[in-house]
């Protein structure tokens, strides 16, 4: 049985109507250790498990943080939802692959939409944190209906003007008026870049249907199999 | 195709489940089992093992050899 990890709840708040950022400080942050990008389970009871991505660095610690969509309504958006400031949770993990691999120096891109962001800031928190070592080109391509749905973007674009290395994709598909940005789902806007996508190693995040659809525009033009790292949420 | 869960991977995620339900279910641990292999075809069992967070399940043609995961690229 995993070892069962306790903290408490010290920040909440909605990102937007349907997000919540949750911040959890950890009773023995000594006996934990992650790699951004990890997830972490709650126990809702002994037959309800529920995974939450990490979107915080290890630098936080003893601090980590959560985003979660709480849209689905189902017993891990109510757990969530029910959380209060000062509320005890218990916890197993650090589990998952979804991560930088430590000896990877070739260029990045993660592309997320809506919360699957989450394990995407963790990763990019724990790249520049680490002074992106490899000093290779690192971009995000985040994909979202409208401009008050973009999770973080202030961060985005925080670390977009500090960071050489780093460049900020937004797309939104039903953009208001005034957007500059980017048109269009992150499938839509992924191509005109493919020029830029030679020896990239891919990150994916967000629904299922978005990955597929991601993964399929990527294998078109040409992006090995193996260089497209994803993970679904379900 | 042969399908292996590894047990000691598993964290009941479900993402198998959801993706090929005619070939895995959770048993009374919560860890994923293979009730069917032969309730999917080859590519929704592949997908399915993609969509695991921990890559829990390993699969084998039919001369053994391991088809998934594979293995990582050497990095350039």
């Amino acid at each position: 049985m995993p070892s069962e990890r306790t903290a408490v709840v010290v920040e909440k708040r909605p990102l937007t109507p349907e997000v919540r950022h949750v911040v959890l400080r950890l009773d023995e942050p000594e006996t934990f250790s992650f790699q951004p990008g990890q997830i972490i389970q709650f126990v809702l009871d002994p037959k309800t498990l529920r995974l939450f991505s990490l979107a915080s660095a290890p630098a936080a610690l003893p601090l980590i943080e959560l985003c979660v969509d709480i849209t689905p309504g189902g017993r891990g958006s109510q757990f969530i939802e029910g959380l209060r400031l000062g509320d005890r949770v218990q916890f197993r993990g650090p589990f998952g692959v979804f991560t930088v691999p430590l000896k990877e120096a070739r260029p990045l891109e993660f592309v997320a939409t809506g919360a699957g962001i989450a394990p995407i800031r963790g990763m990019l928190r724990g790249l520049f944190e680490a002074g992106n070592r490899f000093e290779r080109p690192v971009a995000l391509t985040f994909g979202n209906r409208r401009a008050s749905d973009i999770l973080y973007h202030d961060e985005w674009l925080a670390l977009n003007a500090r960071e050489p290395a780093f460049r900020y994709h937004a797309t939104l598909s039903q953009p208001d008026a005034g957007w500059t940005g980017l048109h269009g789902r992150v499938t839509d806007v992924l191509p005109s870049r493919k020029d830029e996508f030679q020896n990239r190693v891919f990150f994916l995040c967000g629904s299922p249907q978005m990955v597929d659809d991601t993964r399929k525009v990527l294998e078109e033009i040409g992006i090995p199999e193996r260089d497209i790292h994803f993970e679904k949420f379900f | 195709m042969r399908i292996e869960v590894k047990r000691d991977l598993c964290i009941g995620a479900s993402s198998c489940v959801i993706v090929a339900p005619g070939v895995f279910e959770l048993d009374s641990e919560l860890k994923a089992i293979v009730k069917d292999p032969s309730g999917a075809d080859a590519h929704t069992i592949l997908e399915a093992a993609r969509a695991c967070p921990t890559l829990a399940i390993y699969l084998y043609d039919d001369d053994g050899k391991q088809i998934f995961p594979l293995p990582p690229a050497p990095a350039s």
